[in-house]
């Protein structure tokens, strides 16, 4: 149940210095990775992301559970320090709206609690639910638990000149060293990385992914660009995901029990209530 | 095959005749530790659609599949509402919910096939969902009844097999054939003369049908170059249903 209500609402900035932003990439990826590691372009294997990602997924917890008080956004909701983001001022004011109707246990409807794909970026830093990578010469793909969905990058071609706007957009990557970098355009406008983020066609992300710790661990951190609602790029806090062998692949489904009363008390602001859930009304 | 691992792992000098002996127990590790036929095994890669779609699904020689009376019931009810225009028994037509096995290998939407010598992943256009099969061993999936279930698959010669149980209530088909958690599907893929992608899909499910039976899904390879789509089923469930059945017309 409301889940990913803060991918549209709150981004915790807490793990984010200002001078994280504007800075392609704030990490340790550019050390040696110690040698236990065979192929460190490798990355296959099933991985999940420790709880700490929470700030970066924008959470599943539901608010009504973890409040700390008046006037508090909930533990692990992710407080939004929307100065430190170089938001466009009507961008930041709807941030803190959003943040209050959170607080107030009223949050805002997104089209993610409606069933519709994350982005890509929410999906690698869902602490919820692990992932796959699988990959060929020419491909990488993520399988994730969460939504059941895939994002497949290509290593092969550039982006298409007829590209038509989609959930997790259209992604190419290359490989800079051992650090595999995503560009990703083509965005919907419907998902979010962040508060104030994803409203429009117009974002566009490189996310670099490397591995770690011997390669017992995946590193990622995104760097992004919205000209509609920023003054200039940024950089999303630096997540990560541990190796996990034993994991199984469990397939979840947002449709799966969905109902809208399980929203109630949402807004529906930038859609319908008959949009999010077609089938109310459909034959 | 334990002596050529303890072989492989002793650390000796260096010498001609040793790195033959460290070559071939390098060849024998391999031949251990990647899945029989890797290297050679067809390429099933490439996206994919279905040649034709019925929404009945039918046996090989075109007869009904041998339902017991509960099921057949069941499956006669569901056809009389679909014919009247009611789906609400249909939670993929009603609430664009998984289409899950064996129904999502039968819908007139294109997918995606990414091989490698261990997985075999089917990215599906449809929802953006997919279905993953492993194949150096059992099934990695969680152990629950799950939409796509849990696949394992090995090569037969030039087919791939893949098994595919805990199977969570999906249909068989559009028409909302039955199964009962039992259902065991035995795939068997493999590329005919023709370039086409046969599916020989064997169904066992004592509680459902009176006997095993098979049916035969082909696919043609959408043109290369072809991009497989985002298709939502939630964001067009107000004009058009959930599965369109001529949708595999639309493909080069």
């Amino acid at each position: 149940m409301w889940r990913g209500i803060a991918a549209a609402s709150v981004l915790s900035c807490s793990a984010i210095g200002a001078q994280a932003f504007c800075q392609p990439l704030a990490s340790d990826h550019g050390k040696p990775l110690p040698t236990l590691d065979k192929d460190p372009r490798d990355l296959q294997g099933m991985w999940q992301a420790p709880p700490s990602n929470r700030a970066q997924a924008a959470g599943y917890e539901d608010p009504t559970k973890a409040g700390e008080g008046p006037g508090k956004a909930p533990t692990g909701f992710g407080v939004a320090d929307i100065d430190a983001l170089p938001m466009k001022p009507e961008a930041a004011a709807r941030s803190r709206r959003q943040l209050d109707l959170v607080i107030k246990g009223t949050p805002l409807m997104t089209w993610r609690v409606a069933c519709r794909p994350s982005t890509p970026e929410a999906l690698l830093g869902d602490d919820i639910g692990g992932y796959e990578i699988v990959q060929t010469p020419t491909q990488v793909l993520f399988l994730f638990e969460t939504d059941n969905t895939y994002w497949r990058v290509d290593l092969d071609r550039d982006h298409p000149a007829d590209l038509k706007p989609s959930y997790l957009g259209d992604s190419i990557g290359h490989w800079e060293g051992d650090v595999l970098v995503i560009d990703t355009i083509g965005y919907n406008g419907r998902g979010s990385l962040a508060q104030g983020t994803g409203s429009n066609g117009q974002l566009h992300t490189i996310t670099r992914i490397w591995k770690a710790s011997g390669g017992g661990e995946l590193k990622f951190q995104t760097y992004f660009e919205d000209p509609a609602n920023m003054t200039r790029p940024a950089t999303l806090p630096e997540g990560s995901a541990r190796l996990s062998p034993d994991h199984r692949i469990y397939e979840e489904h947002c449709t799966q029990g969905s109902s809208p009363e399980n929203y109630e008390g949402m807004i529906f602001e930038d859609f319908t209530r008959e949009e999010a859930f077609p089938y109310l009304s459909s034959k | 095959m334990k002596k050529p691992f303890r072989t492989c792992l002793r650390s000796e000098p260096a010498a001609p005749v040793k790195r033959v002996t460290a070559a071939a127990c390098i060849l024998a590790w391999l031949a251990v530790a990647l899945p029989a036929r890797a290297a050679e095994a067809p390429d099933l890669g490439g996206v994919w659609v279905v040649t034709s779609y019925a929404h009945e699904i039918k046996m090989v020689d075109g007869g009904t599949p041998p339902l017991l009376p509960a099921a057949a019931s069941l499956y006669a009810k569901r056809k009389a509402s679909l014919a009247k225009g009611d789906v609400s028994y249909d939670a993929v037509a009603s609430r664009c919910a998984p289409a899950g096995m064996p129904r999502i290998m039968t819908i007139p939407y294109a997918f995606q096939i990414v091989q490698t010598p261990r997985r075999l992943a089917f990215l599906f256009e449809w929802n953006r969902l997919y279905r993953r099969v492993d194949l150096d061993g059992p099934s990695r999936a969680a152990d629950d009844l799950q939409f796509t279930g849990r696949s394992s698959g090995h090569w037969d010669q030039d087919s791939l097999v893949i098994v595919t149980g805990q199977i969570d209530e999906t249909f068989l088909d559009d028409a909302g054939m039955p199964h009962s958690p039992e259902l065991k599907v035995t795939e068997h893929l493999r590329l005919r003369p023709d370039a086409t992608l046969e599916n020989r899909m064997r169904f066992e499910d004592p509680k459902t049908f009176r006997a095993p039976w098979e049916t035969i899904v082909t696919y043609r390879k959408v043109p290369a170059g072809t991009r497989l789509g985002e298709n939502i089923c939630l964001d067009r469930l107000k004009t058009s249903p959930a599965i369109e059945k001529d949708h595999y017309l639309t493909y080069r």
